[in-house]
C-alpha cells in the first residue's frame, strides 16, 4: 500500500509496496508516482489519477507498466482510492500487485492469434472427438463456415462420404502416439457443398502434463495445384507425342534416303569392281566420281539425321565406366587403314595404367573417329597421334581427362580458326587435297562433346599442324 | 564351297544388287520379297545363311526373325539384318532383338560378300 499526495507524491510507502518497485520505503517517499510511469502509459496514468481525484471513494483501476528500481519495466494493475477527504488517510491509497508474468503470456497468446488469424492456411483445432474449438479466418475463406457456425459442430461436416475412412484407427492411432501426419493430400467439402482438393497436416496439440488432448489442422487449397499438374501432365503426353512422331519421321527419312544410295553405291562398285567387265579408263574414271558424289551425299545423310536427332533431345546416353585406352584403339584399328593408304603412321600415346572416365562409350569413340578421321584427311605427310593425358586432380570439381589428336598437316588459318565448330563451315587449306566434307563433323561433335559434360578446342600452326583436344569430366 | 543365301528384300533394286553380289563371287542366291514367302523358302530350300530386311510388306524382319528361330528345322540357319535403319542405336536394337548379324545399308559392294561368308561360318 502507498498513500499519494494531491499533486501524486508519494506520502508514505509500506515496504512491500516499495520493494514491489524494487526501492526501500524511504527512497519511493517524496517521488512523483506519476513521473515513474513509462511514456507510453503516461497519458493513461495522468487522466485514470485525475478520474480517481474527481470521485473520491470509488476505486479506480488502471494496468500501467512503471520503472523497477533495478531499470527494467514492470507490469503493475493498480487500485487508486481517493481518500483526500477521509480524516485518517488526508491521500490517494494505492495498492498494487506485479503482473509482469501475466501481461507477457498474455501478449505472447494475442501474438499467437494474431498469427494464426493472419494465417493463409486453414487452422483448425479439434478435440480428439472431433468437435471443433479453433477455426481462424483462413478456415472461414476455405470452407464457407464462420467461426461462430464452426466451433462446436463436428469437422466431419467437411468430409465427403467417400473420405470418412481416412480419419479411421489408423490415423488416430497416429495422432495419439503424438505423430504428426504431413501433406495428406485428399479432398474436403466447403458449406456449399461443393468439393476441394486440399492438403492436410495434422499435429497432436497437448497440455501441460503433455497428454494428448486435441488436433491442430493446417489445410491448405492445393485445387490451383491440382490443375496446373493435370495440366502439365497432359502438355508432357503431347510433347512426347510430338517427340514420337519426330524420332519416327527421322528413322524413316533415314530409311528412305539410303534405301537408293543402296543401288547407286551398290551398282557403281560391282561395275568399278569389274564384275560385269571391263571398263574403258574414262568410264572407270568417271564412275568414281558416281561413287565418290555418293558417299559424300550419305555422309551428309548421316550427319544431318544425326543433328536433327541431337537438336530433338533424344540422343541416347548411357553413361558406365569406359575404358579410355580400349576406345583409343578402337579408333586407331578403325582409321588406320584410311592413314596408311595416304602413307600416314597412326600413332597411339596412351597412359601406362588403366585409364577409364565415366561417360557413353559409343559418343566417345564417334567423336574421336571424326578427329582422327579430319586429322588424316588434312595431313599429306607425316602422321597422326592420338594421345589420352588424366589432368592432375584438382583441388575441387571433377578430374578431367584430354584426348588429343595432333597431326602434321596442313593447319587451320587463323581467320578459319574462329568458325572451326559453327554448323556447314568447310575448310580447304592450301595444299590439301582433301574433298570437301558436310561441314557439320566438328559442329556434331562439339555438340556431344558439350551433352557429355565437355568440350573440344583446337590449336594449330598454318603449316606445321593441328591438335584437337576432347576434354571430358570424371566424376 | 559357295553356299546357298536366300535374301529377304521386297525393294527390288536391292535384292537385284545382292543376288548379283553373290552369284559374282559363285554363291548361289535365292530371293523373297515378303517373310510369308521366305519361310517357305527357307522350309524347302534349306538356305546356309538368311539375310533380311527390316521393313517389309505384311509381316517385319523382327517377326520374321521371331518365327525362324521358333521353327526347329530352320533355327540354326543364321539370321543377318541388312537395314536402312542406321540411325545411332539401331544396330543395338537388332543385335539385342536376336539376329546373328547386322548390315546396314547402303552395303559396302566390296566387302559385303566377305562379311555375309563369316555370319555363315564359312568364312
Amino acid at each position: 500500500m502507498a498513500l499519494l499526495e494531491r499533486d501524486a507524491r508519494v506520502l508514505y510507502s509500506n515496504v512491500a509496496a516499495a520493494n514491489l518497485l524494487g526501492y526501500s520505503a524511504d527512497d519511493l517517499t517524496g517521488q512523483n508516482f506519476l513521473e515513474l510511469v513509462h511514456n507510453e502509459d503516461s497519458a493513461r496514468a495522468q487522466s485514470s489519477f485525475r478520474e480517481c481525484l474527481k470521485r473520491p471513494g470509488l476505486p479506480v483501476t488502471a494496468e500501467l507498466r512503471l520503472r523497477h528500481g533495478g531499470g527494467a519495466w514492470r507490469s503493475l494493475e493498480i487500485v487508486a482510492v481517493n481518500r483526500l477527504n477521509v480524516p485518517r488517510f488526508c491521500a490517494v491509497v494505492l495498492s498494487y500487485s506485479d503482473v509482469t508474468d501475466r501481461r507477457q503470456t498474455e501478449d505472447a497468446k494475442a501474438r499467437l492469434a494474431a498469427i494464426v488469424e493472419s494465417s493463409d492456411d486453414a487452422i483448425i483445432g479439434e478435440t480428439l472427438e472431433g468437435v471443433i474449438t479453433d477455426w481462424n479466418l483462413a478456415a472461414e475463406r476455405l470452407y464457407g463456415y464462420t467461426a461462430e457456425e464452426a466451433i462446436g459442430r463436428s469437422i466431419r461436416m467437411t468430409v465427403p462420404a467417400d473420405r470418412m475412412g481416412e480419419l479411421g484407427d489408423d490415423y488416430m492411432s497416429r495422432i495419439l502416439r503424438g505423430e504428426r501426419v504431413d501433406h495428406l493430400e485428399t479432398v474436403r467439402l466447403r458449406k456449399d457443398a461443393t468439393r476441394l482438393d486440399v492438403s492436410i497436416t495434422v499435429s497432436p496439440i497437448r497440455d501441460d502434463h503433455g497428454n494428448i488432448i486435441g488436433l491442430s489442422k493446417s489445410s491448405r487449397d492445393i485445387t490451383e495445384r491440382r490443375r496446373f499438374e493435370a495440366e502439365l501432365w497432359r502438355k508432357n503426353i503431347e510433347l512426347e507425342i510430338a517427340n514420337r512422331a519426330k524420332d519416327t519421321f527421322l528413322a524413316s527419312m533415314s530409311h528412305e534416303l539410303r534405301t537408293p544410295l543402296n543401288a547407286i553405291i551398290g551398282f557403281t562398285g560391282t561395275m568399278l569392281m569389274k564384275l560385269p567387265g571391263q571398263l574403258t579408263r574414262d568410264q572407270e574414271r568417271q564412275l568414281q566420281l558416281v561413287q565418290l558424289n555418293a558417299r559424300h551425299l550419305l555422309s551428309l545423310i548421316n550427319d544431318l539425321l544425326n543433328l536433327a536427332k541431337l537438336q530433338s533431345g533424344k540422343a541416347e546416353l548411357q553413361f558406365e565406366a569406359v575404358d579410355c585406352r580400349a576406345a583409343a584403339e578402337e579408333v586407331a584399328a578403325t582409321l588406320r587403314p584410311t592413314a596408311e593408304a595416304k602413307g600416314l603412321a597412326l600413332e597411339l600415346a596412351l597412359p601406362g595404367e588403366e585409364c577409364r572416365v565415366h561417360t557413353d562409350r559409343r559418343s566417345l569413340v564417334q567423336i574421336l573417329i571424326n578427329l582422327t578421321t579430319n586429322a588424316i584427311k588434312f595431313t599429306s605427310a607425316g602422321g597422326v597421334r592420338l594421345e589420352i593425358e588424366r589432368r592432375p586432380a584438382g583441388r575441387e570439381g571433377p578430374r578431367w581427362i584430354d584426348f588429343c589428336v595432333v597431326d602434321t598437316g596442313f593447319g587451320i588459318r587463323r581467320e578459319d580458326q574462329a568458325r572451326l565448330f559453327r554448323a556447314f563451315q568447310q575448310f580447304h587449306p592450301q595444299g590439301s587435297e582433301a574433298e570437301a566434307g558436310s561441314g557439320l563433323g566438328l559442329h556434331l561433335s562439339q555438340r556431344i562433346a558439350v551433352l557429355l559434360g565437355g568440350k573440344i578446342s583446337a590449336l594449330s600452326e598454318p603449316g606445321k599442324g593441328s591438335a584437337f583436344t576432347l576434354t571430358l569430366p570424371d566424376k | 564351297m559357295p553356299l546357298k543365301v536366300l535374301i529377304v528384300e521386297d525393294d527390288p533394286d536391292s535384292l537385284e544388287l545382292m543376288t548379283y553380289l553373290f552369284r559374282a563371287f559363285g554363291h548361289e542366291a535365292l530371293g523373297a520379297g515378303s517373310g510369308d514367302m521366305a519361310l517357305r523358302v527357307a522350309a524347302s530350300a534349306s538356305p546356309d545363311l538368311i539375310l533380311c530386311d527390316l521393313r517389309l510388306p505384311g509381316m517385319d524382319g523382327y517377326q520374321l526373325l521371331t518365327r525362324l528361330k521358333a521353327d526347329p528345322a530352320l533355327q540354326s540357319i543364321p539370321v543377318v539384318a541388312v537395314t536402312a535403319y542406321a540411325m545411332p542405336g539401331d544396330r543395338e536394337r537388332v543385335m539385342s532383338a536376336g539376329f546373328d548379324g547386322y548390315v546396314s545399308k547402303p552395303i559396302d559392294p566390296e566387302n559385303f560378300v566377305r562379311q555375309a561368308e563369316a555370319f555363315s561360318g564359312r568364312g
